[in-house]
């Protein structure tokens, strides 16, 4: 069938779901219940892939910095500003991205291809309305913290590496000297817009469906691969500008 | 009732135009539903009847043409006139689209606080329980839909059909599809009769089983390839000698070996 | 949506016993898969086929991706070396980081992320079709057809992508430190090549290898063990992306300790 009235590219989409938010915002426990299930699903999967980018961070780093000269304890200050800065927002968007991408355009696929999602319509939702602005809002909230817990845990699980591989004191690693509150802002903003952009894109590819269940699985592809390119673009984007005034 | 003004045509379609892709599914429609009356839809499988229901229900956008629903004029297609009218409409889909992840409650809630079921208020409980003992599903109040039988979840799709009250227009796309003629006539009179006061509300039905249309509608309209070729009482209809319409009207009569001639 | 039936979500009391299962079908697979490939029983055509849909589908955002992460390894290193004032080792650094690390894990990601996915998608629904118990009962192995035909695709042909998506990154690198950072292209080059960066790229090309192997291993493995219908497709698909990524991360890791420590 062709598509519902209500156009549903990632523009569109955006905009309604903000006039959502803005005009009619969604049920609090609605929204409660999505942070609740999106940090539940990736809360595990983001620590340990930012774990395991901690240790690479500090191994590399280290084995590195060896070479030149063979004091390494600004290694722990470079891994955690570094982690803030980029590589926390960067992969835990990612992961986000992965995990919570599909599930989003899952759902609004099945329903596109079932009518449900011309059923919102005509009963006086609509998909940017019941699917997408709920969670929209549980990922402002959700992927920060994520973000959050996802460079402590890599932050640690570097500072244990340190340790056992290399010798490096815990007092020496865990210092946040060289970390400003520019690094935090910066970070915030990616994971702020991390969280934002997700569901959008993700909604918007589920929304796109073309037909029947392959045309559902196709949709779910789409999403997490645009979900995690539009993580990249908005990584790029924040250190461009960041970089070009001097932050 | 919402806010919408009586008016003396629920539907009024002009010039109206769809196309998927190359593909002309109607071809300038003028089409004009008196309010108040049972109107019904016929035609062959591909003459178009799901998109113009679907028009009608501003859940699908014409190519072309001026349209207006309920006395709004909704040619410009905007957020706002759409938002206005789109309360007071209720729609089946042919495949029901029930929101299977809520109960049947919940479904009669959400057409019936338009979208926002969490608000409900004990009012509102109240009348969607009333809407559902009407169609026998009280006591299923609080199931999910997939745990309902087939013909439970069409009477769930026609409780929230109506909104329980509130739809000045309700349109049912193919309501009776797939069922034997006896059941299939008893649901049209479920629709038309019995599903809660129908007065002051324009009901709007797609079909191909004659004998029940005939018997259930006001008004007949017959659509072919594309075009309304006519409108009018069922005795006119049985009448008519159009070439386009006779044999719609004559050989369409439900399931079954005669379905196969003309 | 409150059906899980990814293995993060379900209770611990599952989670051990299916863990082992998963990995016993990964090596299963895996080790099935190298044998036929190795045995050379692969099938031609649909190998073939494998090669080119990889390549054309992921090619694309692979090297966005690798743009994109060159420009920001390029603003990032720049603010690191900036406390140094050695312009001259801003390229040494960025070509450290990226082609050692960043471009193979964030090119493998996507990889993942696009042919994972649909490789996953593509043998679970032969699966969920009936099509892999029709070729059972043929007594037919499926793993010259389906598995064998994607580990001859995706290990060779990572590698040679990531070498690709390198050359993306060293050109959004060198235009980001001329253009945003105001270092001199042909100096930030020369850092670069007076770095002896060989090793670097040797190394993450290596790791695509090893990325490759991974993504091939998870997808099809999880195509394989695909249950209960459409949305059990669905689920292996999102599946096949988080378990890809660990094992990227696993791999890198694995590769860096074994690497550096036989460089040193």
């Amino acid at each position: 069938m062709k598509a519902t009235a209500d156009r549903t590219g990632i523009p569109a989409l955006a905009l309604s779901t903000i006039r959502t938010m803005v005009t009619a915002p969604p049920n609090m426990g609605r929204v409660v219940r999505e942070i609740h299930e999106t940090t539940n699903r990736s809360l595990l999967f983001v620590s340990v892939t930012l774990a395991f980018f901690g240790m690479i961070l500090v191994y590399q780093g280290c084995m590195q910095a060896l070479r030149i000269y063979p004091d390494l304890s600004g290694a722990g200050e470079i891994v955690i500003k570094t982690m803030v800065r980029v590589f926390g927002p960067l992969v835990t968007g990612l992961m986000v991205a992965f995990r919570v991408g599909a599930g989003i355009a899952a759902e609004a696929g099945t329903m596109v291809v079932t009518d449900q999602a011309d059923a919102l319509v005509v009963t006086g939702s609509s998909p940017a309305r019941w699917l997408v602005a709920p969670r929209f809002a549980a990922c402002l909230i959700g992927v920060p913290v994520l973000t959050v817990a996802g460079i402590c845990a890599g932050v640690t699980a570097g500072g244990v590496f340190a340790a056992i591989r290399f010798e490096i004191l815990p007092r020496t690693f865990f210092d946040i000297g060289m970390v400003e509150w520019e690094d935090f802002v910066i970070c915030f903003i990616k994971a702020f817009l991390n969280g934002a952009t997700i569901p959008i894109v993700a909604g918007a590819a589920g929304l796109s469906t073309k037909n029947s269940s392959e045309g559902v699985g196709l949709a779910t592809t789409n999403a997490v691969v645009n979900s995690a390119v539009a993580v990249v673009i908005i990584e790029f984007l924040v250190s461009f500008i960041a970089s070009v005034t001097g932050h | 009732m919402p806010d919408v003004p009586a008016h003396p045509a629920a539907v009024e379609l002009s010039g109206v135009s769809v196309s998927f892709g190359d593909r002309a599914v109607l071809r300038q429609i003028n089409l004009r539903l008196e309010s108040g009356l049972v109107h019904g839809i016929v035609g062959r499988g591909g003459s178009g009847r799901t998109t113009l229901l679907r028009v009608m229900a501003t859940i699908l956008r014409p190519d072309s043409g001026s349209i207006s629903i309920l006395g709004r004029d909704l040619s410009g297609w905007t957020a706002e006139a759409l938002d206005g009218v789109r309360p007071a409409i209720g729609f089946q889909f042919q495949n029901l689209a029930l929101f299977d992840s809520m109960t049947v409650l919940e479904n009669v809630l959400f057409s019936l606080t338009g979208g926002a079921p969490e608000s409900a208020t004990e009012a509102d409980r109240a009348e969607a329980l009333t809407a559902l003992d009407l169609l026998g599903l009280a006591p299923a109040a609080a199931k999910l839909v997939p745990e309902l039988s087939g013909g439970m979840q069409r009477r769930l799709a026609i409780a929230r059909a109506f909104a329980p009250g509130r739809a000045r227009l309700v349109i049912f796309d193919d309501p009776a599809g797939g069922l034997d003629p006896v059941s299939a006539s008893s649901m049209l009179r479920q629709i038309t009769r019995r599903s809660g006061p129908t007065a002051g509300r324009t009901i709007v039905i797609s079909g191909h089983d004659m004998k029940a249309m005939l018997a259930n509608c006001d008004l007949i309209h017959v659509l072919h390839e594309g075009n309304i070729v006519f409108s009018g009482t069922p005795e006119q209809a049985v009448g008519s000698t159009h070439p386009d319409v006779a044999p719609i009207i004559h050989g369409m009569r439900g399931v079954g070996p005669a379905a196969v001639t003309a | 949506m409150s059906d899980d039936a990814t293995i993060f979500g379900r209770s611990s009391r599952n989670f051990a016993a299916e863990f082992v299962a998963f990995l016993g079908a990964l090596l299963i697979t895996t080790g099935s898969g190298i044998a036929v490939v190795l045995r050379g029983r692969a099938d031609y055509l649909l190998t073939l086929r494998q090669l080119r849909i990889v390549t054309i589908e992921s090619m694309p955002v692979m090297s966005l991706v690798a743009v994109m992460g060159g420009f920001v390894m390029v603003f990032e290193s720049a603010g690191a070396i900036e406390s140094t004032g050695a312009d001259g080792m801003l390229g040494w650094a960025f070509g450290l980081a990226t082609l050692s690390e960043v471009a193979p894990i964030l090119v493998a990601l996507m990889f993942a992320a696009r042919s994972g996915a649909r490789t996953t998608a593509e043998i679970g629904t032969k699966s969920v079709t009936g099509q892999l118990d029709a070729m059972r009962l043929l007594g037919v192995d499926p793993t010259p057809r389906l598995s064998a035909p994607v580990f001859i695709a995706m290990v060779p042909m990572l590698p040679l992508m990531i070498a690709l998506c390198d050359v993306c990154a060293i050109a959004a690198g060198t235009a980001g430190a001329s253009l945003v950072v105001g270092v001199n292209p042909d100096l930030f080059v020369i850092s670069m090549i007076e770095g002896r960066l060989l090793d670097e790229l040797l190394m993450g090309l290596v790791k695509g290898f090893f990325f490759g192997g991974v993504i091939a291993a998870v997808s099809c493995t999880l195509g394989l063990r695909v249950t209960g219908g459409a949305s059990g497709v669905g689920h292996a698909v999102n599946d096949c992306v988080v378990f890809s990524a660990i094992g990227v991360f696993i791999f890198d890791l694995l590769v860096d300790l074994v690497w550096l420590m036989v460089a040193s």
